[in-house]
């Protein structure tokens, strides 16, 4: 008879996600004294995992592309496009390949920390799924800090650690890519945090960041990037991570 | 070698995706075809394929397009905390469809991930626009359906499948991968019973080569989907 945790690992394979790791909630306590108490969500939690799904290549390479998604406009003759005008005026949508992979990858990821959340339940164990949407609160112009940030979990568990960008980099896919946490009473294996940074500091999202929200010092200012809108520049165009987007692609781009 | 990974393709597409329409169509037939459409390899340089899937629609959804008493809402109701009324003669297209969408944007997703594991380049697209202007896409679907032998083209500017009409909602991955193509049909599909024509509301369906598309999408109804009587499988 195999033992709970072999059951949840074989489940979390199963369920085919990019990236996966744990942290200690004794260590998470610890680190982030000021974060609301772990406690408060499960009386005797003891692990919290992450799970996360990688962006395409391809698709962020389109966020520097901003001409692609003007490409099915551009097709209609002059005078049929002023029709469409006059239906609605809403400006076109410049990284709509890249918004609607994220709504995607958000949805897949609520579905498995849903199934996954369920299978713990099942085996007896208690499990609290964190909303994966936490970006929302960035979205609606409150540069608040949140009470439970999937970055800090995502270094507890050793994936990375956060860059220039202020964006979370992983080894294998840099910052693009997806999480969602769960917190358990679960007796998992954590991770070790890796403290060496990730980012070079080579100050590319710096320059290419439209809004200029990004300073080489200090980092990326919360405030003007939300009011500048989501446009996911610094994670298309940062060198770190084994998997970037195509060279030709970074290169041509406008 | 080749053989096995078409046979693995529409296996995960058709077994585990659950996607009822799967075609391959060379990107150099693309080019030439549709010369003026953007080309595949305007986002990505060694595109060769590219593999088409589509997902039917609900039929008894689809058909409440044309009787709008069968989605039983009243034409106008009050809500009166807010001050407003709300006008509603069906449900709107978006709204409908949506899982579709959803669906799909999913399966492109995962398409893209089964092809990089096998070590090749893809680029999984949405499978609509989030523009509410245009539905269509940077990169033109519907033309890689025909050369993919999927369906023909029929008057109502939909392709039509022998199986399901112009009721399927499709999807593209680009890729550099080499597959066995398909060809378009030899035989028409379209009837040329001229019902669509008649019954669009916007008048925008003028021939099978010319529409107003601008008033097409402004109007976007699918009635012209929805009275189309081919189709085996959904009538």
């Amino acid at each position: 008879m195999s033992s709970p945790i072999a059951k949840i690992n074989g489940y979390i394979d199963k369920l085919d996600m990019d990236l996966y790791g744990v942290a200690s909630v004794e260590r998470y306590q610890q680190e982030f004294p000021d974060k609301l108490p772990v406690h408060r969500y499960i009386p005797d939690a003891r692990s919290i995992i992450v799970i996360g799904l990688r962006h395409e290549p391809y698709t962020m390479a389109s966020v520097l592309h901003p001409e692609w998604s003007g490409l099915a406009f551009s097709q209609y003759p002059v005078d049929e496009r002023e029709v469409l005008t006059e239906a609605s005026g809403l400006p076109q949508a410049r990284t709509w390949f890249f918004s609607t992979e994220t709504q995607t990858l958000l949805r897949e990821l609520d579905i498995a920390s849903y199934k996954l959340a369920r299978f713990i339940r099942e085996g007896g164990f208690r499990c609290f799924r964190l909303p994966v949407r936490s970006s929302t609160l960035y979205m609606n112009r409150v540069n608040i800090s949140i009470p439970f940030d999937i970055d800090d979990v995502l270094y507890l568990s050793g994936l990375g650690n956060k860059g220039l960008n202020k964006r979370f980099l992983t080894k294998k896919y840099g910052p693009r890519f997806r999480a969602a946490g769960l917190i358990t009473d679960l007796p998992l294996k954590a991770g070790d945090p890796i403290d060496e940074p990730l980012c070079t500091r080579c100050g590319i999202c710096a320059e290419s960041c439209p809004a200029g929200a990004i300073d080489r010092e200090k980092g990326r200012d919360m405030v003007s990037c939300s009011n500048f809108g989501c446009c996911g520049v610094c994670m298309a165009i940062c060198p770190v991570g084994e998997l970037t987007i195509p060279e030709d692609l970074k290169e041509n781009a406008p | 070698m080749t053989n096995n990974l078409d046979r693995d393709l529409q296996a995960y597409i058709c077994g585990d995706l659950e996607m009822d329409v799967f075609g391959i169509a060379s990107v150099g037939d693309f080019k030439t075809y549709y010369p003026d459409l953007p080309a595949p390899d305007r986002f990505m340089k060694d595109a060769k394929s590219i593999i088409v899937f589509g997902i039917s629609f609900d039929p008894e959804v689809a058909r409440s397009t044309i009787t709008p008493d069968l989605a039983k809402m009243p034409d106008t109701y009050d809500i009166p905390h807010l001050n407003t009324t709300i006008t509603s003669k069906y449900f709107s297209v978006p709204e409908r469809f949506n899982i579709n969408y959803d669906l799909l944007n999913s399966a492109s997703y995962k398409i893209s991930k089964w092809l990089e594991r096998r070590g090749l380049q893809a680029f999984g697209q949405p499978a609509n626009n989030k523009d509410t202007r245009i539905f269509k896409t940077a990169f033109h679907h519907q033309p890689a359906a025909h050369l993919a032998g999927i369906g023909t083209w029929g008057v109502n500017h939909s392709i039509l499948s022998p199986e399901f009409g112009p009721r399927f909602y499709m999807n593209t991955v680009i890729t550099d991968g080499v597959f066995k193509y398909g060809h378009p049909l030899k035989d028409e599909i379209c009837i040329d019973c001229g019902l669509c024509k008649k019954k669009c509301p916007a008048k925008a369906i003028y021939s099978k080569a010319d529409k107003h598309r601008g008033r097409c999408v402004a109007n976007c109804c699918s009635v012209c989907i929805a009275v189309c009587p081919v189709g085996e499988r959904i009538r």
